[in-house]
């Protein structure tokens, strides 16, 4: 029995990354995790059911564990460690799931960060019925994500603030 | 700032997708294990064929039942009633699907998945016991070849004299209930990395493992291994979640870190979703027939329960959850007389031990609906007849007749269920609830009210340590055998030692989850770690304070008692110009410099470790009001609001208790409504995945009124009960009760959960055969 190999370029968090001789089999969630060190991105159940694996393809969100890391050439990816602003500032969605108490182990967060970014950039003021339904796709055992609800709720609220004193 | 609402010091990291989990975590020349496991229930295993496994690049090691031989796990508590069978690693008959059959240790995940499916392996399927009522039966196959019977323990519960009591009582209830099985599911799997090594000539074993019990794991190993403790590290780092799942030990635990030792390189083993449902721990599986004898007033006289459960294939923690059921259906309620009958039998199926609740929310489904079924017959009010039942807040402590888990007497401790109560009708809105239900007749849409309300005996033994240091920049370090897996310990402990030390939150750090950390520990489960690891920071903080007052006493000629500690200084009370910085003491208390004459009037070091130990558990108290909205015509139900009410004594910090609870109840949610593991009559787990095995989802939840009520408890400094458990155990009870009223038209007796839509149409279906619903 023999591997084929393969090597190609990626584009994540904004940095063209090589991947050398890794076999074409290999998911993008374990390309980001064990050849890039990325190991923000969780594997909860490797089926595309629990979404802690949910990176962003060119902006979409999408299941790491459901692809392959060969597919995702030519796409830009975001994972978790790039959504904040610089190493001094959460974006506003991370600070307001600090402040809310959106997460307990902290193991399905990614994936929730990287869907409710997308989220609300689709819908900037959602009801929180809205929200929860954006949320079904994400699992998550400990929080009963009512504080994930009132997290995204809250980072909508701030950056509509933002937004009309910009314009006041 | 114990009591006050403060954010996590964890969350930036977390949130910036640094934590550092099982999986995450890489050692040089680190290999990758994977399993083999039986697909079937209940096997011989006559052979076992690895060559063509062994031609798979990448490939170090193959182990099988037939060239190993190990003991079985050691038994966890320990019960005279019990015929215990432990698991054997690497069995030569399996009596679970997903048993490991075989281990491959290979360069890569993939590759060691790779050899796994090249291995032939032949089995002689046995008779299989897939069930309860499969293996209760007379001429049941046996689920393990080498017994004469199933039945794995059979124990009883007595106060008083229940049966008389009960064939006097004027009014007589019962209530038959079959609870499904659940699966613990944290959204992190299983995981471990094992490596072994000889530093200093001697021989060491260090496992990073995501687990809730550190020294345990520990001691197990020492055993195994036959080393000293002292040369075992066992560390969590971040864990996804635990719920119980994460407290046993399990042959994995056991075969990678031996599989270390064979191949003399790390390996680690992440467990996938299909093994996590296979072969992690399942709970709540129990069959009751209850009864209830009752005055025409409504008071309580007696209850006897008789129920049967199956502890799966093996023992992975003895009978802990029935006798936690057993002692715990009386609950919060006044039972004069009571008597409990259990019978545990082994099945080949998954094995059960605690998940979130632990045998607590059968208990509370079973004494709750009893009194539901007893007001609907008294035509009284489901909430009075609770306040005619309730164990007063005068009565405390309160001694119920029985033995708790521990054998001792069963006492609790304080209270106040009546208050409890009223805070939740008030707050759920209840009198409203029941005005909207009456006039709600004619939308097509049934509506139901349910409430319900448990106890739970937190913080137990055996003890929690902790080590409270000042270092010499002043920071505080804590280290205790506590262990996060999402709890905010980090935070919490943190806000008692601050409180006591006057520094600022910032400052003071917590090391957990680690043998290195501190000697022993218990570790966290059976929501314990506020409480018994709270109350040793407590106390060892207290004794650092202590040296410090005496240290800085000494060096600013003052009496110690003239000594107040101010935002990292000590100071002479009201003399701000009479300072030393906690910095500068610790240097000095650490001995300045070696060969320098240490005379200062304390023991060196700003530190000390002091060991809480619970005499007797604090109960903690939860009640649930739940409405529900049934369509008829489909069974389809949507919970439409939900409020719970807490008591867990002082609050160290209600923005972490709140999520707590919020997470329980959807755990109990999940339970009452949605999750059910199953196995068809030849074991084969039908529920493997997250598409057969529903879990409870943001849109299928309402938004939850959250309140809290606080009762300290005597048994602890901080006053202090459990959490992490409370929201959970209240839940299916408050849901059943409210589903059954939504369908009272019909006159439904709900004996079954979890409460699907599939079922509701069943029964409804079945109550009007051929009539159309609407006409109802």
């Amino acid at each position: 029995m023999e591997y084929q190999q393969v090597s190609y370029q990626l584009n994540v968090n904004g940095r063209a990354c090589s991947i050398e001789n890794v076999e074409p089999r290999m998911t993008l969630a374990d390309v980001l995790r064990d050849v890039l060190g990325l190991t923000g991105t969780h594997l909860g159940c490797e089926h595309g059911v629990c979404g802690a694996c949910t990176i962003l393809l060119d902006g979409r969100p999408a299941r790491s564990c459901l692809m392959f890391g060969v597919q995702s050439q030519g796409h830009e990816i975001t994972t978790v460690e790039g959504l904040a602003p610089d190493e001094e500032h959460l974006s506003p969605l991370q600070n307001a799931f600090w402040q809310e108490h959106g997460l307990q182990c902290g193991f399905c967060t990614s994936g929730i960060l990287t869907t409710m970014t997308w989220f609300l950039q689709q819908n900037p003021a959602p009801t929180r019925q809205e929200i929860r339904e954006a949320l079904s796709g994400n699992l998550c055992r400990c929080t009963g994500y009512q504080n994930i609800v009132n997290a995204v709720e809250s980072a909508s609220q701030h950056s509509q603030q933002l937004h009309s004193e910009a314009k006041t | 700032m114990i009591g006050r609402r403060i954010t996590r010091h964890t969350d930036p990291r977390l949130l910036r997708g640094k934590g550092r989990y099982i999986a995450d975590m890489r050692l040089p020349g680190m290999l990758h294990a994977a399993f083999v496991r039986s697909p079937y229930a209940h096997a011989r295993i006559l052979d076992v064929d690895t060559s063509a496994a062994r031609q798979v690049p990448g490939v170090v090691a193959i182990y099988s039942a037939l060239d190993v031989a190990f003991a079985p796990l050691p038994l966890l508590f320990p019960h005279p009633a019990l015929t215990a069978v432990t698991q054997q690693p690497l069995s030569r008959e399996v009596a679970h699907m997903g048993e490991p059959v075989a281990m491959v240790i290979s360069d890569s995940r993939y590759h060691a998945e790779d050899a796994c499916e090249q291995i032939d392996v032949s089995y002689e399927p046995l008779g299989v016991a897939a069930s309860i009522s499969a293996a209760m039966t007379g001429d049941a196959p046996l689920a393990h070849s080498k017994l004469s019977s199933n039945l794995a323990a059979h124990f009883e519960q007595n106060a008083g004299d229940a049966e008389s009591a009960l064939r006097d009582a004027p009014v007589i209830i019962s209530v038959e209930m079959n609870i499904g099985r659940v699966s613990c599911v944290p959204i992190e799997c299983r995981g471990l990395l094992a490596t072994w090594s000889h530093e200093l000539g001697q021989l060491s074993l260090t496992v990073y493992a995501a687990t809730q019990t550190p020294h345990m794991i520990r001691r197990i190993y020492a055993d195994i291994f036959d080393m000293p403790e002292q040369s075992i590290r066992v560390a969590a780092p971040d864990v996804g979640g635990g719920f119980g799942a994460k407290e046993p030990f399990y042959v994995e635990d056991f075969l990678i870190a031996w599989a270390a030792r064979q191949v003399d390189r790390p390996v680690c083993w992440i467990e996938d979703r299909l093994e996590h449902m296979q072969a992690a721990v399942h709970e709540r599986e129990q069959q009751h027939h209850a009864q209830m004898g009752l005055s025409r007033s409504g008071e309580i006289l007696a209850v006897i329960d008789r129920f049967v459960t199956t502890t799966g294939a093996y023992l992975p923690w003895g009978i802990i959850v029935p006798i936690l059921t057993s002692t715990l259906v009386p609950g919060p309620y006044k039972v004069p007389h009571y008597h409990c009958d259990v019978d545990v039998f082994y099945t080949n199926t998954t094995p059960l031990a605690p998940y979130r609740g632990a045998g607590r929310p059968q208990a509370a489904l079973i004494i709750n609906r009893l009194l539901d079924k007893a007001a609907a017959q008294l035509d009284m009010d489901a909430a009075d007849i609770r306040f005619k039942n309730f164990i007063q807040p005068e009565e405390f402590p309160y001694r119920t007749g029985l033995r708790g888990r521990d054998g001792t007497d069963m006492q609790l401790d304080s209270g106040d269920y009546p208050a409890l109560l009223r805070t939740t009708l008030e707050k759920g809105q209840y009198q409203q609830w029941r005005e909207r239900q009456r006039a709600s007749h004619d939308t097509g849409k049934l509506l139901g009210i349910g409430v319900s309300v448990a106890i739970e005996n937190t913080a137990i033994g055996p003890h929690e340590g902790a080590t409270v240091t000042v270092d010499s920049n002043g920071d505080v370090i804590i280290k205790t055998g506590a262990a996060s897996q999402g709890q905010s310990h980090e935070t919490t402990l943190a806000q008692v030692a601050a409180s006591v030390l006057n520094v600022p939150l910032e400052r003071v750090h917590v090391q957990e989850g680690d043998t290195a950390a501190i000697p022993y520990g218990a570790g966290t489960f059976a929501s314990r770690t506020a409480v018994v690891a709270g109350s040793a920071v407590y106390l060892a903080s207290e004794k650092v304070r202590q040296k410090i007052t005496r240290l800085a006493g000494h060096l600013l000629e003052a009496a110690t008692e003239d000594i107040e500690l101010v935002e990292g200084a000590a100071q002479v009370r009201g003399s701000p110009q009479r300072s030393i910085a906690l910095a500068q003491l610790a240097k000095l208390a650490s001995g300045r410099f070696p060969g320098a004459t240490f005379s200062y009037p304390i023991e060196p070091g700003l530190n000390a470790t002091e060991y809480f130990i619970p005499q007797g558990s604090t109960y903690a108290a939860g009640a649930h009001l739940v409405v529900v909205e049934i369509d008829p015509e489909t069974g389809a139900l949507r919970l439409i609001a939900y409020t719970a009410v807490h008591d867990c004594g002082t609050l160290l910090n209600p923005l972490i208790v709140e999520g707590q609870v919020m997470g329980g109840v959807v755990a109990g949610i999940g339970t009452g409504l949605l999750e059910e593991v199953r196995f068809n009559d030849d074991g084969q787990l039908l529920t493997s995945t997250f598409m057969d095995y529903l879990l409870p989802g943001a849109a299928e939840l309402p938004d939850m009124t959250i309140a809290h009520l606080e009762t300290p408890s005597p048994l602890n400094p901080l006053g202090a009960k459990g959490a992490g458990e409370g929201g959970t155990i209240p839940a299916p009870a408050a849901i059943v009760a409210a589903v059954e009223d939504a369908l009272r038209a019909y006159n439904i007796e709900i004996t079954q959960i979890p409460v699907t839509p599939a079922r509701i149409k069943k029964w409804i279906g079945a109550r009007v055969p051929g009539r159309p619903l609407r006409s109802l």
